[in-house]
């Protein structure tokens, strides 16, 4: 993000755009009070009245699916409501005449029916976020990124924030959150297809000598062309492109969409490794289970996502055959031919801050204990903690320095509720639980508060005519797959949409979304999909399916577990 | 000294059940339930968690036939003695604010040092205050947003002295004496 997050306590305005804090990351959602009690307004905008909007100035329920649509009205609202700063336009961006072609057509009347947005409500928030004295930050997440216009939202938002001045000045700027503990930092590392450390393109010939050189390779040796993305693996192995695939710290077939085809798709792979601290069920299919350590068992650097690293320490040592992430890599490269060798993470972060300029000052002294490096941040001297906020007095990082306005026309999304499946399926977060729950569900605390087979969000309204009460277990289709789960019935969400969270085993969402891709982030868009809900008579049947289903798959895992429990033959695996 | 209880400001409560789950590991112990005592009860438009109000004529304590709830001012609280629960709920009828329930759970039946097999035994649930946790109530400590606070008579003193400073603050304007009116 361009602003940093304990910054947001100091911004005028916050607006939320398809983000809820509450429940994807509750220290922000903290913040964000922090903000209101020392004066900010809020605006949320969000088909679901989320926590947060429950303090907002202004809320907006917005429709599934339309925020292009919605974005380019509440610009050409800015523009109409006079709140856009010419001067700035003027100096730090290009191309506003064509960007104004597309906005014009955009307006809060003729959008209303796309966005169900009552036209006076959008005008009052586009004057309440443009207008803010002391700054403006806008926060997006997987509301954003996981539509089928996600890259396009996103250069809406920027180009929203640019026109109406609200970058480029303290206390304001755009504000993307990451779905995922240190997923900013393995964008920050390189583990993109078309980047290496740092953000240095891979096609770069520059780069790949400096890289080449500093690990004594030739330069033919390392790549020169972009790679596969996570989200193409099962269907390139289906295709015959992809023949292994080496998964890490990751649970596709809980995570990502339509996860029964992709079982099917990496069942066919030559060969599957997985690393991994516990049995999951892609660990499960894998011909190689590589045991790692958990963040309590080892040394590293989280990034969070304002660009903030921070060095965290292991607690208890490793067990049995577990080894750090970074000492498998090692051995696996020597053994492969490429002699590879570190005593610490610290060596590792030092090579790799060499080789990337705007890393470089964030030395290991200057996150010792609580400290930090928010980068960039070349400078190593020790009081320079890096840079809370990006282009300040309107430098941007293109080529000319200037902002490159971008306005794109709205599409719908790419599987629209029909008769058969009538309601819109939508992946959330809830509290408690994280991410696939591999971790989170070992954890007796958080399990007591909430377990198997999960919860399908259901408008009231929308459970009645289907005579569904709250609590019962009830059957999700789509054209995909089916799976049972139970309702909750929510009346702060919208009607004819029902929401499901990815981290429940029995109750999993991702056996019914829809994989459909954009071409440029390669993100699924897990954010829409159609589907039907029904009511089970039997609900004394239903209990027992969801148990009987629940306790054999983690039988199953631990039969395969149980594998470890022999003792290794031949010479031991690490030498 | 009357009685002490936790409340929950929804204004800044996000919901987030991280008052649950301190409320379950601070339980989590020999001979307790690892259950929460307090729950985040959400409606429409508001977010907070619901705990025992220690309730200075408890109808728990009064509809509790056997004396498993009963008041106790040294500690400024409803207390219980779980071995005389008989789990016959009348507790949980009686409560206004659904803020006690009944668990039970199998345990072996012993007399002296035999067990003579297995029985179901009556758990009551119900926030104890926490007065055994030196540093105080685990759901105060642990909400991140400051939501909860630990009421007592001093506290609630002071916030009746507010709302009465607030009440009579609009009363100026209601002076029978022409041109008195006070900013
Ligand atoms: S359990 Fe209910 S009735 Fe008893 S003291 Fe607590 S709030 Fe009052
Ligand atoms: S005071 Fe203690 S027992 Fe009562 S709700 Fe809070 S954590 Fe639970
Ligand atoms: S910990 Fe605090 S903010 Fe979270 S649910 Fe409990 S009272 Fe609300």
């Amino acid at each position: 993000m361009s602003v940093s997050i304990p910054g947001l306590e100091d911004a005028g305005c916050i607006m939320l755009f398809g983000y809820n804090p509450a429940a994807s990351h509750p220290i922000v959602a903290r913040r964000i009070v922090r903000a209101k009690q020392k004066g900010a307004k809020i605006i949320v905008i969000d088909p679901r009245y989320i926590e947060t909007a429950r303090i907002a100035d202004i809320y907006i329920r917005i429709n599934n699916g339309s925020n292009i649509a919605f974005l380019n009205a509440f610009a050409n609202a800015c523009v109409e409501g006079g709140y856009i700063d010419k001067e700035f336009i003027e100096e730090h961006t290009t191309g506003f005449d064509a960007w104004y072609e597309t906005i014009k057509k955009y307006t809060p009347e003729n959008t209303q029916k796309i966005t169900g947005v009552d036209p006076a409500t959008l005008r009052a928030a586009a004057k309440m976020y443009a207008t803010s004295e002391t700054g403006s930050v806008l926060g997006y997440g997987m509301g954003v990124c996981q539509q089928l216009q996600n890259v396009e939202t996103v250069h809406t938002i920027a180009s929203l924030a640019c026109v109406t001045h609200n970058i480029g000045r303290p206390n304001s700027g755009v504000a993307p959150v990451r779905g995922q503990n240190n997923v900013q930092g393995s964008c920050d590392m390189g583990m993109l297809p078309n980047m290496y450390p740092g953000y240095q393109k891979v096609t770069d010939p520059k780069v790949r000598e400096k890289f080449a050189k500093a690990w004594g390779v030739p330069v033919e040796k390392l790549s020169d062309h972009i790679g596969y993305r996570l989200t193409d693996v099962g269907e390139n192995a289906a295709a015959g492109k992809v023949h292994a695939f080496y998964n890490f710290g990751e649970d596709p077939l809980q995570t990502e969409p339509d996860a029964d085809e992709l079982k099917k798709q990496l069942q066919g792979l030559d060969l599957l490794i997985c690393q991994d601290i516990f049995m999951t069920q892609t660990c499960e299919i894998a011909d190689v289970i590589l045991p790692g350590t958990s963040w309590g068992e080892h040394d590293g650097v989280f990034s969070a996502s304002d660009r903030t690293f921070q060095r965290f320490t292991a607690a208890v040592p490793p067990k049995g055959e577990c080894r750090h992430d970074w000492q498998i890599f090692s051995e696996i490269s020597t053994r492969m031919g490429y002699p590879m060798h570190y005593e610490n993470t610290k060596e590792i972060w030092d090579e790799m801050r060499s080789l990337c300029p705007n890393f470089y000052g964030a030395t290991y002294e200057k996150m010792e204990g609580l400290g930090y490096a928010q980068w960039p941040i070349t400078s190593t001297d020790p009081d320079d903690h890096g840079t809370p906020t990006l282009f300040l007095g309107g430098t941007f990082t293109t080529p000319d320095h200037k902002a490159h306005l971008m306005a794109h026309d709205w599409e719908h999304p790419t599987e629209l509720p029909d008769e058969d499946y009538p309601l819109i399926l939508c992946t959330v977060r809830e509290v408690g639980h994280y991410s696939c729950r591999s971790m989170t569900g070992n954890c007796k605390a958080l399990s007591v508060l909430a377990d198997e087979p999960g919860f399908i969000q259901i408008h009231p309204e929308d459970a009645a005519a289907r005579g569904i009460e709250d609590g019962q277990i009830v059957r999700a289709w789509s054209r995909r797959g089916e799976t049972y789960t139970r309702a909750h019935l929510n009346p702060r969400i919208n009607k004819g949409t029902v929401y499901m969270t990815y981290q429940w085993w029995v109750g999993k969402c991702n056996r019914l979304t829809l994989h459909h891709t954009d071409n440029r982030s390669h993100t699924p868009e897990d954010k829409f999909s159609a589907c039907n809900v029904e009511a089970i008579a039997d609900q004394t049947w239903a209990e027992k399916h969801v148990a009987k289903e629940y306790a054999e798959l983690k039988g199953r895992l631990a039969d395969e577990a149980a594998a470890q429990e022999v003792a290794p033959k031949g010479e031991p695996v690490l030498a | 000294m009357a009685n002490k209880f936790i409340v929950p400001d929804p204004g800044v409560c996000i919901g987030c059940k991280t008052c649950m789950a301190a409320c379950l590991a601070k339980h989590d112990r020999g001979g307790e339930m690892a259950i929460p005592r307090l729950s985040v009860t959400y409606t429409l438009t508001v977010s907070a968690p619901v705990a025992c109000h220690h309730c200075m004529d408890a109808p728990c304590v009064n509809a509790c036939p056997v004396g498993a709830l009963y008041e106790d001012p040294a500690n400024h609280r409803v207390a219980i003695r779980q071995e005389r629960c008989i789990g016959c709920r009348s507790c949980v009828m009686a409560c206004p604010f659904g803020a006690v329930d009944i668990v039970t759970r199998t345990e072996p039946l012993v007399a002296g040092c035999e067990v003579f097999g297995t029985h179901e035994k009556a758990y009551v649930i119900k926030c104890d205050l926490c007065v055994d946790r030196p540093e105080g109530p685990a759901c105060v400590q642990a909400c991140l947003t400051k939501s909860l606070r630990l009421m007592d008579e001093d506290e609630l003193a002071r916030m009746q002295a507010q709302k009465r400073t607030d009440a009579v603050a609009g009363a100026g304007e209601l002076s029978s004496i022409a041109g008195a009116r006070i900013a």
